[in-house]
């Protein structure tokens, strides 16, 4: 045997060797317990990420307010969880004055944030002057049209606080539940500028005051890794148990695939946001997994830019709405996860009714008879492009495949399809180049108006541009907006969708349900109206 | 097997052009086998109409995301279209584009290449460095860029991926004519009185075909990854036509599960795409330049 | 070069239908709030003014202030999303080599069958979309069988640490590297476990490239003077590949590593996008999708600054290597 061949096999003993002892060490380490998940940890896994900051006048996208601030923070008056129904939470009770004007908060005493600083009135006053002083263009405040709601805010005792409206508001206790109206520690905002991410989390939350604290915030290039929440000890409700678990962990995936993958795995407790319907239809049979569901707030529909044609022409948009089939979109894309919706008034929410039921759905022959009376026929259809955005909502090719299928039953209509990725979309919309389009819409706040007034503003322009214009449309939204005298709101808003469903400028497609996939042991999950997120509420067994 | 030394005197351009395809030796089996491959995917894909069982797009067509079956070899995507008709019509988006940017490439890239470095000076360094800065750059990043500005349809790919590739043309066909430009045999035809254009066509472009074949498969080969690819970020075209790229994408939704048919035909056509083409342009390499054995 | 590209995408990025403006606002349009929020973007001076003004902060180190989410600068952004991608871009490189050159020098020596299979598998993987590659991985090894993890960077409550002097962490942002400063070997483990599937797709694919080229390399410098001088010195025939051939065939191949870095990001967008990892490549998808100007021009002049250092470090280490170039 050569030097040489000797010395190649102590090569390769010493490399199997070091092989071996790595294979040992890996799979020993790998062997040991992932995170460990005791009862004082849940660890909740999303696709959403906070957008801009955790401010409550910069935040308005659905994660920061309805997720995270809901559990960092609190406002003067809250839901009781399940119901739409105020509840005290920061203010004690309230009263508004018989004009309608003058709605004033007594405060909880002895309230603290996180830090110490006591909660007051003044507290109030200046978390509501800060508003105004920052007003950000894109900000909620002024997004929702707070700042023209609000005349001023008055403190009247240390534990008392007056807000004096521009014009009576029916809905104005909807926002002040609103997380826009929360307060904001003094010491931690400034009066002139947004708290930004900054990666130390002492100075990028003003707002610890809700059952937990944020304790940790990982953030990179404009997009979430982690949040970690701890129970907070001075919350006001800790008295009653509050917050059931002492620990939070939010870990945010990229998509949905991720997000399922780490599910399975048992990488995290509860899956929330967002899993793909048949992601979904394979945990609701999955006896592994608790799969809940409630109702949503989210709502999808048809529009209509009505500044040309086809879609100027009243018969044609009804003839669409004839046509639709909802079960396509509900069974067929969205494996019974969502509900068809026969009014922009999702069920559930006050003055509901099915007013678009006068189509019924697949209703072939109304649909080709109106077409026909516009002057359509097999030699002359109706020709239109149905334009779907991607990248924001879900499923939006199947929902445009399933519109239209249904149309072209009728035999008298080409649907093209179109697709164009959201920032080109919504600038499109307002450009007048849609003909027909799909929209989403979450409420800014839970009340009846904020289904009705966006998307029917007076002026038919607003962010869907539909030129819809109806003077008794407007007056009729006008009286519900502005009127105190709840008693006549059943007969109006009942006007207001029997006059959408005659008119179609818009045509309500379906409504989403709220779901959640954990594990078998994760009890607490609320999925409500509010669709706000209460990790407060959940436990774990161990 | 015949040998155009090259170097040496002028060719004829079928006869560069044909050769390689005729006689034994190295690459002609890696050729034919992408050769093959190639026709199959174009001839499916035009057949796809009267081939195809189902209509690709009805959607609840069939049980949403079943394996594959008698009745739906392929099985079913999402929302219940059968992948076996998706398959067979997927592949014409991503081929149409694939033409297209070839032949916008070798339109602009073959001339520009072949005048400027046939002028020289500084016009040719110019433009020489603005294509080694395109040339250099990762490629999807600039095809993003401009999908992203300019909307998705097919012409806009195409010159999407036509930025991207025509670089590549020109420095080749650069670096061949500045080594002919000064062959004798040009000198010769220069001092008959030829012109510039003359010369181009008759001396140079024949010495260069051999070179642009190869590019042009390598091309159409990364035309398909890149529109994959595209699709694959969110900037395919619209996305209820049937198209691998889309299906591989929305197929991945099912992973999680254990799911394997929605990703793999589509994901499998394109490698078969991409490969043939890559077949041929090695096998011809092999066969027109020695050095390759 | 970096000039040039800067210059081609920002007059491209001005071109645009859509704007980012418009997307801030997710429900209202008021006409006054969009032009009094394009004014404080700057986006309604002239092309012109707004080049140059870019160009002026580039130099002092300023990538100017994102326009989506919420003004932060551009350039932190970049640098806390680069490391991912630089980490996952160096294993995929090893990986790429290490196949690559082993596979290709296999081939060269066997000749024959096996060089033919290595000759196809080069052109095979080459071909193979990365992220389908990448999908196939997750669902043997990730799914089928439950060995490594299919997303992310790390596991669920494993904090990245950093080195730590006088109480703070310093972190570079590549875990690999952070958890072996800190000695956080748990971490360590973690991240690797999560690069192993990504760096494989991705290190595969490129590999196709080293494959052929290290195979043709070889194959002629086996044919050259001075192997057949030493095999005529009666040197054993594994010495005279690997010890003399290799060393001179990859000289060639440390000219190509430039471009195949340029080839390897754009490969890394998509392995990010498979596997939801948060770098560079997903923060431009991201940003293109927010139509954020700054953050893009910022992205890509950073691409450029980054390949044409690569290019001249590989020109420095090939003058190094080669005995016959001297400085």
């Amino acid at each position: 045997m050569s030097a040489t061949s000797k010395r190649n096999k102590t090569y390769i003993a010493a490399a199997v060797l070091i092989v071996i002892i790595l294979a040992g060490v890996g799979y020993y380490y790998y062997s040991l317990p992932s995170v460990p998940t005791t009862k004082d940890t849940i660890v909740i896994g999303t696709t959403d990420t906070v957008q801009t900051t955790l401010d409550p006048a910069d935040a308005y996208d659905y994660f920061a307010q309805s997720v995270i601030m809901t559990n960092i923070a609190n406002g003067l008056v809250e839901y009781i969880p399940g119901t739409t129904q105020y509840v005290p939470a920061l203010a004690t009770d309230w009263k508004v004055s018989s004009d309608g004007l003058t709605w004033t908060f007594n405060l909880r005493q002895g309230v603290k944030f996180a830090d110490g600083t006591p909660f007051d009135a003044n507290v109030v006053k200046y978390s509501i002057d800060r508003e105004f002083a920052i007003d950000e263009s894109s900000g909620p405040f002024a997004g929702v049209g707070i700042d023209t709601m609000i005349s001023k805010t008055v403190v009247t005792s240390q534990y008392q606080v007056q807000f004096v409206l521009t014009a009576p508001f029916s809905a104005f206790l909807a926002i002040v539940a609103f997380q826009a109206m929360w307060p904001v520690n003094p010491n931690v905002a400034p009066m002139h500028s947004i708290v930004n991410y900054t990666g130390d989390v002492k100075t990028e939350i003003n707002t610890n005051i809700g059952a937990y604290v944020l304790t940790n915030w990982q953030r990179t290039g404009g997009k979430d890794v982690e949040l970690d929440l701890q129970a907070n000890p001075n919350y006001w409700n800790a008295s009653g148990g509050y917050p059931k678990t002492k620990n939070i962990i939010f870990k945010i995936y990229s998509d949905s695939t991720a997000l399922n993958l780490a599910m399975q795995s048992g990488e995290i407790d509860i899956a929330y946001r967002q899993l793909a319907p048949s992601d979904n239809q394979a945990y609701k049979t999955n006896t592994n997994f608790k799969f809940w569901e409630g109702p949503g707030a989210f709502i999808q529909y048809l529009c209509f830019n009505e500044n040309s044609a086809p879609f100027n022409n009243t018969a044609v948009r009804q003839a669409v709405a004839a046509a639709l089939d909802r079960s396509l979109i509900t069974n067929t894309v969205f494996l019974g996860q969502v509900d068809p919706l026969y009014s922009m008034i999702p069920a559930g929410m006050a003055y509901h009714e099915d007013s678009f039921k006068t189509y019924g759905d697949a209703n072939v022959a109304q649909a080709t008879s109106l077409l026909q009376g516009a002057g359509y026929s097999t030699s002359n259809p109706l020709k239109f492009t149905l334009t779907y955005p991607t990248g924001h909502y879900s499923s939006t090719d199947g929902i445009s495949s399933a519109i239209k299928q249904a149309l072209e039953k009728t035999g008298i209509a080409q649907v093209t399809l179109s697709s164009q990725p959201w920032a080109n979309y919504k600038a499109s919309t307002q450009s007048d180049q849609l003909q027909a389009y799909i929209y989403g819409w979450y409420p800014d706040f839970v009340d009846p108006y904020d289904y009705t007034q966006p998307f029917l503003p007076a002026d038919g322009r607003g962010f869907l541009n539909t030129h819809y214009v109806n003077p008794n449309m407007a007056a009729l939204i006008k009286q519900v907006g502005s009127s105190t005298d709840t008693s006549t709101f059943a007969a109006t808003y009942a006007s207001i969708q029997q006059l959408t469903a005659t008119d179609a400028p818009v045509v309500p497609l379906f409504q989403g349900k709220t779901t959640a996939v954990s594990n078998l042991k994760v009890n607490g999950i609320v999925l409500d109206e509010t669709i706000w997120f209460r990790a407060y509420l959940l436990w774990e067994t161990a | 097997m015949k040998r155009n030394n090259s170097r040496q005197q002028p060719v004829s351009l079928m006869g560069t052009l044909l050769s390689p395809l005729v006689g034994k030796g190295h690459g002609r089996p890696l050729m034919l086998v992408g050769i093959g491959i190639t026709l199959f995917i174009t001839l499916m894909s035009i057949t796809a109409p009267f081939i195809s069982p189902h209509d690709p797009t009805l959607i609840g067509f069939g049980p949403p995301d079943s394996p594959p079956t008698a009745q739906y070899p392929f099985g079913t995507d999402q929302y219940g279209r059968d992948l076996l008709s998706r398959t067979i019509w997927g592949g014409r988006f991503i081929l149409l584009v694939a033409v297209t940017a070839v032949l916008i490439c070798m339109a602009v890239g073959l001339p520009i290449g072949l005048v400027s470095a046939y002028n020289g000076g500084n016009l040719d360094r110019t433009v020489a460095l603005v294509m080694d800065s395109i040339y250099a750059f990762p490629s999807l990043v600039l095809a993003i860029m401009i999908i992203s500005v300019f909307g998705v349809s097919i012409i806009n790919e195409s010159l999407a991926i036509a930025v991207i590739y025509i670089p590549t043309y020109f420095r080749v066909v650069r670096s061949q004519v500045l080594a002919i430009k000064e062959m004798p045999y040009v000198d010769a035809a220069k001092s008959v009185g030829a012109s510039g254009p003359a010369i181009l066509l008759k001396y140079i472009l024949p010495n260069v075909i051999s070179s642009i074949v190869v590019i042009a498969t390598v091309n159409f080969a990364d035309s398909i990854l890149t529109t994959a690819g595209l699709d694959f970020v969110g900037l395919g075209l619209s996305v209820t036509l049937p198209d691998w790229g889309i299906d591989l994408t929305y197929g991945r939704q099912l992973l999680p599960t254990g799911a394997w048919w929605t990703i793999f035909f589509s994901g499998l056509m394109i490698l078969l795409a991409a490969l043939g083409f890559s077949l041929i342009s090695e096998g011809y390499a092999e066969r027109t330049n020695p050095k390759l054995r | 070069m970096i000039m040039i590209l800067l210059s081609i995408v920002f007059i491209i990025m001005r071109v645009l239908p859509g704007n980012p403006v418009l997307l801030r606002f997710e429900k209202n349009a008021d006409p006054a709030l969009i032009a009094s929020f394009t004014h404080q973007l700057g986006l309604d001076r002239p092309l012109y003014v707004q080049y140059v003004d870019y160009l002026w902060g580039l130099l002092h180190g300023n990538f100017g202030t994102s326009m989506a989410g919420d003004f932060e600068p551009v350039g932190p952004q970049i640098l806390s999303r680069f490391p991912a991608t630089l980490e996952l871009t160096f294993y995929a490189f090893i990986v790429a080599v290490v196949v690559g050159v082993f596979l290709g020098a296999f081939g060269a020596r066997k000749g024959g069958v096996p060089d033919e299979g290595v000759k196809v598998f080069g052109i095979l993987i080459y071909a193979f979309p990365v992220f389908f590659l990448g999908m196939i991985l997750q669902l043997v090894f990730g799914i089928w069988i439950h060995l490594l993890p299919v997303s992310g960077r790390l596991g669920a409550g494993v904090m990245p640490t950093g080195l730590s002097i006088d109480g703070v962490q310093y972190q570079t942002g590549i875990y690999t590297l952070d958890s072996l400063l800190s000695g956080n070997v748990t971490e360590f483990i973690d991240a690797v476990r999560h690069l192993i599937l990504p760096a494989t797709a991705l290190g595969l694919v490129i590999s196709g490239v080293f494959v052929r080229m290290t195979r043709a390399n070889m194959m002629e410098t086996m044919r050259s003077d001075f192997v057949t001088a030493a095999r005529a010195r009666g040197l054993n025939e594994k010495t005279v590949v690997y010890s003399y051939a290799l060393r001179n065939a990859m000289l060639p191949i440390v000219t190509i590593m430039g471009l195949q870095f340029a080839i390897l990001l754009s490969g890394a967008i998509l392995t990010e996008t498979e596997f939801s990892i948060l770098g560079l490549g997903t923060y431009l998808i991201d940003r293109v999708n927010f139509r954020d100007y700054t953050a893009v021009q910022g992205t890509v002049v950073f691409l450029a600054l980054l390949i044409s250092s690569v290019s001249l470090f590989v020109d420095i280490l090939y003058a190094y290597l080669d005995p016959r170039v001297r400085l």
